[in-house]
């Protein structure tokens, strides 16, 4: 018996192969790139207001932007600011400000680096902005921290970055130098918004916020590094408290008197790493290391004072005095695991370390108390210190909200956002006015802290190790040595005097080698 | 046959055809989207300058030449091949050992074999935190071990001469997949050849020297091939617990490709040192294929 098909029905292979075409064709639609938000403004210039309204600055803790003589339109995002229209024999008008009601309807992306309390802090601040600016939708997305710069370097690659991101100080240079990052100056000069950038922070804060003269990224928190001490051991050994004019030889003293070899206890933790030992380096007769830590040419680190630093802060502190447990054993370990447990009595690192001794998050349940102190005076009696911004914000050229992009990054570095971002994160804000007016007082009263003001002080003279610029400071750490010859002086106890030498060669083959082939 | 049942062969072959591609479509599309279009333009980048920001420019040979001149390339290709080298035999001895021991008629030999395969799927990131723990120079269990032995504690992750050791020792931890590939090739020798031995009186180590090693010489030169490819690529050990370090003794080709293109922001060097890799792990295939002709011994091929 033979079974004819009707035609006028599907077969299982037409139907398959019918499926097949309409799932790829909605494969390919979904692959589109989505149509823009239809609130999202195209950087066209904003339209003009009228000038006989005086115009209202949009940062809080700046004075309200003077009216100008005559009228003066709101610049584009774009464009250069209006120039004064007075006479010219009157003194320029300050730039008008954009007021919040001016900026259009917007949706921005922001990407925060991927710790915890970072992206609380950037959630409540998101939702205090939304209120002030409720035309401006913020999407905020979090990348883990192991892969958040590869994962940025993707989106560039893809043409795709966010508007605006979080990054380190150090991280941004490559992309500003090839054009990727919006010059700031031309906003900061429209709006009048100079505050994170405090005249007493301008060494600390212009080598991480601008390159060759052109500001690229607006502070959002900064650090330093002071001495944390635990109560106790000072306590059973009968050793007064140190206080912010000891010496390093105090300092060694002490870290001998506190350290107990048959019980595996340390008076010091070194945080080991050029990051941490630049300050040592530099404090001891006033060498640098490099010719300059933005853009540098010059490797310069086998200079008397330098090697004698890292000697005593890299060598014999591990081998001779033994007052710190190896750099393998706390990389072992884990961070803040031995000062945490007490098995370290000190330790010179950033305020980040609060949280593991004290609190919800403390490495034992009853926590340790604690103070701080300024770093012991070397013979040369400058202050080693170490202070950094390593949070910023950049506005990345692809953006189509700029102006929108520019009001979230100055939002956050104000008041009341630098009010908020302390109790969340422990990060110390911008200026030393907001230090003094939020961290201080926060951390003094979460932890019982007296003397949380060293780590302010520390931001007056400290100053950060190296930036870089285009240069990724990844590249010199590990083609030029760096790494390799601490590993040696830490790890095996090497002298000083024999591997910086050697290092200082290598590094600068590897800075030769950059610039020979660096383009553009 | 009439011109009409002609046609309309004709045609269902068109259609068969047709439908063939329609079908192996999303495969083909796939595979020339994400293997061959990657391929190739990695083969492209090897001439090129690329940091992912402005467009690839020519450079000719340069990469090439730079692979020569590079220290780093040829420590990681040193470190690599004294993973491999050293770790591969060792994985193949002790698989092997744990497979003829859990082959045994034994009560709970399946649990037995469940716990060996079980690090296995452990995710590597969890082995490498667990493995940070026991190798750890002061509170390790490992070195507790050591010290009851009356061995003095090794800086087993931060001696540079002892990294490698201590990586080759952590990977014996995953050795489950091999083992059980053993497991299945000591399965399949045909019991009758072991009675036959045996009739022969051949003692256990002749039967394992004369039936057994012959008959699982397969299974050997698989793990071999596959033991090599996979130990080429390490990477994700020591970019979890060393970073390379210390002194760049933990340095791997695949870290090294890492830094280069996403740390440097050099993709087409990275690609350059990538295809030398592939082209070694390439050679060393082709190399084990040709000796492996004298000494596999394939029951079918008799």
């Amino acid at each position: 018996m033979s079974q004819s098909r009707p035609h006028d029905r599907c077969s299982r292979r037409a139907f398959l192969g019918a499926s097949l075409v309409a799932s790829a064709g909605a494969l390919i639609a979904a692959c589109a790139p989505p149509p823009p938000p239809t609130a999202t403004p195209a950087p066209a210039p904003a339209p003009a207001r009228p000038a006989e309204k005086p115009t209202v600055a949009a940062a809080p803790t700046q004075p309200p932007a003077k009216p100008a003589e005559k009228p003066t339109a709101v610049p584009a995002p774009t464009q250069p600011p209006a120039k004064p229209t007075a006479a010219p024999t009157a003194k320029p008008a300050a730039p008008a400000a954009q007021s919040p009601a001016a900026i259009q309807p917007a949706q921005i992306r922001y990407v925060e680096w991927g710790w915890d309390p970072d992206i609380k802090a950037a959630q409540k601040i998101f939702a205090m902005f939304a209120e002030k600016m409720p035309q401006i939708k913020v999407k905020l997305e979090y990348w883990p921290m192991a892969q958040f710069y590869e994962k940025l370097k993707t989106e560039i690659a893809g043409g795709t970055p966010p508007d605006v991101s979080f990054s380190h100080g150090e991280q941004w240079g490559f992309h500003a130098a090839r054009g990727l990052l919006v010059p700031l100056d031309e906003m900061r000069k429209r709006d009048n918004f100079y505050a994170p950038w405090p005249e007493e922070l301008k060494t600390l804060l212009d080598p991480v916020t601008m390159l060759r003269g052109k500001v690229y990224a607006v502070p959002y928190f900064v650090f330093s590094l002071a001495y944390v001490y635990l109560k106790e051991p000072f306590d059973k050994a009968g050793i007064k408290y140190p206080t912010d004019d000891w010496t390093v030889d105090q300092w060694l003293d002490i870290c001998l008197k506190l350290t107990k070899p048959a019980e595996k206890l340390f008076g010091y933790e070194q945080r080991f790493g050029h990051w941490a030992e630049a300050g040592f380096m530099r404090a001891e007769r006033g060498e640098m290391e490099w010719d300059s830590i933005v853009e540098p040419r010059k490797a310069k680190w086998d200079q008397p004072g330098i090697i004698d630093a890292l000697q005593l802060h890299s060598v014999d502190i591990v081998h001779k005095h033994k007052i710190t447990p190896s750099p393998a054993a706390l990389s072992a370990a884990g961070y803040g695991a031995m000062i945490g447990t007490g098995k370290t009595a000190m330790i010179n690192d950033g305020s980040w370390v609060f949280p593991v001794l004290k609190g919800p998050d403390a490495k034992t349940p009853e926590g340790r108390e604690f103070d701080v102190v300024m770093p012991p005076l070397p013979r040369s009696g400058k202050r080693p210190s170490v202070a950094s911004s390593n949070g910023v914000h950049p506005i990345w050229a692809a953006s189509k909200a700029r102006d929108a992009a520019w009001e979230l990054v100055k939002f956050m570095s104000e008041e009341p956002a630098q009010a908020t971002m302390p109790p969340i994160t422990g990060r110390q804000p911008v200026t030393i006015e907001h230090n003094y007016k939020y961290w201080v007082p926060d951390v003094e009263k979460t932890y019982g802290i007296k003397n949380a003001k060293a780590f302010v002080e520390i931001l007056k003279t400290g100053a950060t190790h190296l930036v870089g610029g285009p240069i990724d400071p990844g590249y010199l750490t590990r083609e030029g040595g760096i790494t390799e010859a601490f590993d040696k002086m830490q790890g095996q106890g090497q002298p000083a005097a024999q591997v910086i030498p050697e290092m200082n060669k290598k590094l600068q083959k590897a800075l030769d080698d950059f610039w020979a082939t660096y383009k553009e | 046959m009439s011109s009409a049942r002609k046609q309309g062969r004709a045609r269902f072959a068109v259609q068969e055809e047709r439908d063939g591609w329609l079908f192996a479509a999303p495969f083909v599309v796939g595979a020339l989207a994400f293997v061959v279009f990657p391929l190739a333009y990695s083969v492209a980048l090897v001439f090129l300058e690329w940091d992912l920001v402005r467009p690839p420019a020519f450079v000719g040979l340069a990469n090439i030449r730079k692979l020569f001149q590079d220290p780093m390339v040829g420590t990681s290709l040193y470190n690599t091949a004294y993973y491999t080298f050293l770790g591969v035999p060792l994985h193949l001895l002790v698989a092997l050992t744990l497979a003829l021991a859990l082959n045994a008629r034994a009560r709970g030999v399946s649990a037995y074999r469940t716990a060996f395969y079980l690090p296995s799927i452990t995710p590597s990131v969890a082995s490498a935190v667990i493995w940070l723990q026991i190798l750890h120079p002061e509170f390790g269990m490992l070195n507790d071990a050591f010290e009851k032995l009356g061995i003095s504690p090794q800086r087993w992750l931060f001696e540079p001469s002892l990294t490698k050791p201590a990586f080759i020792l952590m990977s014996l931890w995953s050795i489950g997949p091999q083992m059980v590939i053993f497991l299945a090739g000591l399965q399949a020798v045909p019991e009758v050849l072991y009675e036959a031995a045996h009739a022969d009186g051949a003692s256990a180590w002749q039967r394992f020297r004369h039936v057994t090693l012959p008959l699982l010489t397969p299974t050997i030169f698989f793990n071999i091939v596959v033991g090599i490819i996979a130990s080429f690529q390490v990477f994700t050990t020591s970019f979890m617990m060393t970073g390379g370090g210390p002194q760049n003794a933990t340095l791997f080709m695949v870290l090294q490709i890492y830094y280069v293109a996403f740390s440097y922001s050099r993709f087409g060097y990275a690609s350059a040192i990538a295809w030398i890799l592939f082209l070694i792990v390439a050679g060393f295939t082709v190399l084990q294929f040709y000796i492996g002709r004298r000494w596999v011994y394939y029951e079918t091929q008799l």
